[in-house]
């Protein structure tokens, strides 16, 4: 059977035309979005091609140092900057391979993004800036540290909102960034301990050093107050060294850690596994000295009154008078 | 006519016993938290938190269930305090228990059907029931829910406080038990009321 029309008239042929342009404006319209949602995933994937391999390295002529050029895939899907384009940050000279031999100077800032955006309220990345600048690590060597030296933007993800690991596996995400440097067995030049066994020992005073170290953030005694804050890293000199400054009513940590805490338990084990399983109760929050002896001074003076009250009707009783 | 009367029926009998138990291992629990060092300790920290919360809860439910059967058996007639009078009745059973018991007097306040507490008892346990244990199951719960404790209370941070009530409250609360087991043994005899509290305490009064 012919599915031709038997005779082809002009309006026939405008008919296609039409039919064709308009499905052709819907394809490319259509097209276009497509391509525009994948277009940062098509980007990134030329560069990750290369970045992803776990082997990815370079000897870098001027030190002679092998210098890693790998990236952690799966970090960086679950990073605060997975959405972004590799050129969103780095510059055009690396679109082109091999890349343009100026683009290894490139100079990157977190701050050319994250200063003055209304993404960020509370103007969080000026008061960041200016912890830092005031801070132990800036103030000896203001040239050394970098943003990069402790975050690495390929892997770096907040805190908020995030509760697919317990507290201890954010206290130690975090002190691993300190320990990169502070533990190396050969010190940083000024700046540094000895090593993992001299941080060690500065932290000797602390009762179960260990269980500190892997419960508490470093910058919660090294820094003074809120996040904005903890880049405002105080010298070791200044750290707090006071056992009340946690164990007591005042508690640094009583407000913000046990409510985080009851809120990650329930995110992570389900609402009566948390309760029953509660830990997050910081020894000492509620001793007082004037309490605690109040309370053992109630119970001993009313051990001491049924005492005396028994004996005194014993004695009665002894005395042959009926009870 | 006469009426008999159980004064201690047997569901009020299983909660005030299952009560002790859940006291004493929250208070050994409790005391292990509260007064808790690296190496002297009653219970081991970790055991003393879980146990401390397991029967924190049951505790909870207890009272829910006292309260539930005081109203639907009638237990909460001997809770009906009489103001009139009243003050005269609290001295009166106080010099019994600091003069009288030591001359062998009777009981100023023997048990009846409409109430088996002397005056003293009447108002400790309304306290102890419906003012203490709320507070300290309160203040016990928002230690599971602190995101509801407030954030601060009188310049203070509102967690501690309602740690100190909670502390305060269960210091108070041993007392009480400790006044309790032993004013238990003032009944005729030492273990009268031990026995009353285990088997029940039948009353048959005129009506």
């Amino acid at each position: 059977m012919n599915s031709w029309p038997a005779k082809i008239t002009i309006e026939t042929v405008k008919s296609i035309f039409f039919q064709t342009l308009i499905s052709a404006i819907f394809f490319t319209f259509f097209l276009l979005l497509a391509n525009a949602g994948e277009a940062n995933s098509q980007q990134n994937g030329k560069c990750l091609r290369c970045h992803g391999m776990k082997t990815l390295g370079y000897q870098d002529t001027a030190t002679g140092n092998l210098r890693n050029l790998s990236i952690d895939l799966h970090a960086l899907a679950k990073s605060d900057h997975a959405g972004l384009a590799c050129l969103d940050c780095h510059s055009a000279g690396f679109a082109a391979y091999p890349h343009f031999s100026e683009a290894r100077n490139e100079q990157l800032e977190c701050l050319s993004c994250h200063k003055n955006s209304e993404k960020f309220p509370r103007k969080m990345f000026e008061a960041v800036e200016r912890s830092f600048t005031r801070s132990n690590h800036y103030q000896s060597a203001p040239q050394a540290l970098t943003c990069f030296s402790c975050h690495d933007p390929h892997t770096f993800s907040t805190l908020n909102g995030k509760s697919d690991a317990g507290v201890k596996s954010h206290v130690k995400r975090d002190n691993d960034i300190c320990l990169g440097c502070h533990e190396k067995s050969k010190p940083l030049d000024n700046m540094s301990s000895g090593g993992a066994g001299d941080l060690l020992k500065k932290h000797v005073w602390l009762p179960g050093v260990n269980r500190h170290l892997q419960s508490v953030r470093c910058v919660e005694c090294h820094t003074q107050g809120d996040s904005e804050r903890s880049h405002f890293i105080l010298g070791g000199e200044y750290a707090v060294k006071e056992c009340v400054a946690c164990h007591s009513r005042d508690s640094i940590l009583t407000s913000k850690l046990y409510r985080y805490r009851a809120h990650e338990e329930r995110n992570k084990v389900g609402f009566i596994h948390s309760v029953v399983m509660n830990d997050a109760y910081i020894i000492g929050m509620t001793r007082n000295q004037w309490l605690d002896w109040g309370g053992i001074g109630l119970v001993i003076l009313t051990l001491v009154g049924v005492g005396g009250h028994g004996l005194g009707r014993w004695i009665a009783r002894r005395k042959g008078q009926k009870l | 006519m006469k009426v008999t009367y159980e004064l201690y029926p047997l569901w009020l009998r299983i909660w005030h016993w299952s009560n002790v138990v859940g006291f004493l291992v929250l208070i050994v629990t409790g005391v292990s938290l509260h007064f808790a060092t690296p190496d002297a300790m009653l219970i081991p920290f970790n055991s003393a938190r879980v146990l401390h919360n397991i029967f924190g809860i049951a505790l909870s439910i207890g009272w829910l269930i006292f309260l539930l059967g005081n109203f639907k058996q009638g237990n909460i007639i001997h809770y009906k305090l009489r103001l009139k009078g009243l003050l005269q009745r609290l001295i009166k059973q106080a010099m019994f228990y600091g003069v009288g018991i030591f001359k062998g007097d009777h009981h100023p306040f023997p048990s009846t059907a409409h109430c088996k507490f002397n005056p003293l008892q009447q108002v400790t346990y309304l306290f102890v029931m419906f003012v203490a244990m709320p507070g300290l199951i309160i203040s016990g719960l928002l230690f599971f829910f602190p995101q509801v404790a407030p954030e601060q209370f009188l310049d203070m941070d509102g967690l501690w406080i309602v740690g100190v009530l909670h502390y305060v409250i269960g210091v108070f609360l041993v007392a009480f038990m400790i006044g309790h087991i032993y004013l238990a043994t003032a009944g005729e005899k030492v273990t009268s009321e031990f026995k009353k509290m285990l088997f029940g305490s039948k009353l048959t009064e005129e009506r």
